[in-house]
């Protein structure tokens, strides 16, 4: 059962499945909400595979990889706030928060 | 070599199966998230078991800043972010939220195809790994690295910070 024990492979496999679960979620939402939802979820895949590679990846900087998701994780803050703050901006405007209604700057 | 850092079996056992719960956990939860959910609110629940199980897999691999602060800036902070966001836009939460047909077909084929790669990648490159891991508390290397090293990159974040909460009120703000 030597294959179960959670090495790298383990990790990144996971991290990358995660993201292309996000993917998808972003290609496929209809929701603004919904889009950065899925955002959330591929910046966490990429963050666990940073975190993986952090502690087994022979390098000279220690510690990198931690410091890189410590500031996705202060972006992902910053980015919700905004989008969020945009999103109920334009709520408030037109009703609606379906992204494929929202065609003011169609020509 | 294992990422566990330890050789004790009873640790091992109970760190896999930790890993393994968290995994099929997260992806379940992710899974669900996007295939099958139509409410945001639960979605948004759905997300929250991610991010939880995501805190798990950072404590597996010795992140311990890193778990505790996934917890309370994600899923003490965001979310509830996210929830009021929900809760501020009325009559939008249960309308199907998907895109059409085709479009649909065209995010599962781009996505599977990323996936795809990137496992493929990730198992045949051989990694030049460490010979052993060791586990270290990280909490103070990451506030020594965070005033030498990263400092830079520290006061740049503090100011997007600011500069996005500030901003967030003045978009969001009626007038």
């Amino acid at each position: 059962m030597e294959f179960l024990v959670p090495g790298l492979r383990h990790f990144l496999v996971l991290g990358s499945i995660l993201f292309s679960l996000g993917m998808y979620g972003v290609l496929s939402r209809r929701n603004a909400i919904g889009i950065l939802l899925s955002i959330e979820l591929m910046l966490n895949g990429v963050t666990v595979l940073f975190v993986a590679f952090s502690r087994f990846i022979v390098s000279d900087q220690e510690l990198a990889g931690q410091m890189f998701g410590i500031f996705i994780i202060t972006q992902a803050a910053a980015e919700a706030a905004v989008g969020l703050a945009i999103i109920i901006a334009i709520y408030r405007q037109r009703r609606t928060v379906q992204v494929d209604q929202l065609d003011l700057m169609k020509g | 070599m294992t990422g566990l850092g330890t050789t004790d079996g009873f640790t091992t056992f109970a760190a896999t199966l930790a890993f393994w719960v968290a995994a099929i956990a997260s992806i379940v939860a992710g899974y669900m998230m996007v295939f099958r959910i139509k409410n945001l609110v639960r979605s948004a629940l759905a997300l929250t078991t991610v991010l939880g199980s995501v805190a798990m897999m950072y404590a597996l691999l010795g992140a311990d800043f890193l778990a505790v602060a996934q917890l309370v800036v994600y899923v003490g902070a965001i979310m509830v972010l996210i929830i009021f966001a929900i809760f501020m836009t009325p009559g939008q939460i249960d309308i199907p939220g998907l895109v059409g047909q085709g479009q649909r077909i065209g995010a599962l084929l781009v996505a599977i195809g990323i996936g795809v790669i990137s496992v493929a990648v990730v198992i045949t490159t051989p990694w030049h790994m460490r010979d052993s891991v060791v586990d270290i508390p990280t909490t103070e290397a990451i506030g020594g690295l965070m005033l030498t090293r990263y400092v830079l990159p520290f006061e740049i974040a503090s100011l997007l910070l600011t500069v996005a909460l500030i901003g967030a009120i003045v978009i969001a703000r009626e007038d």
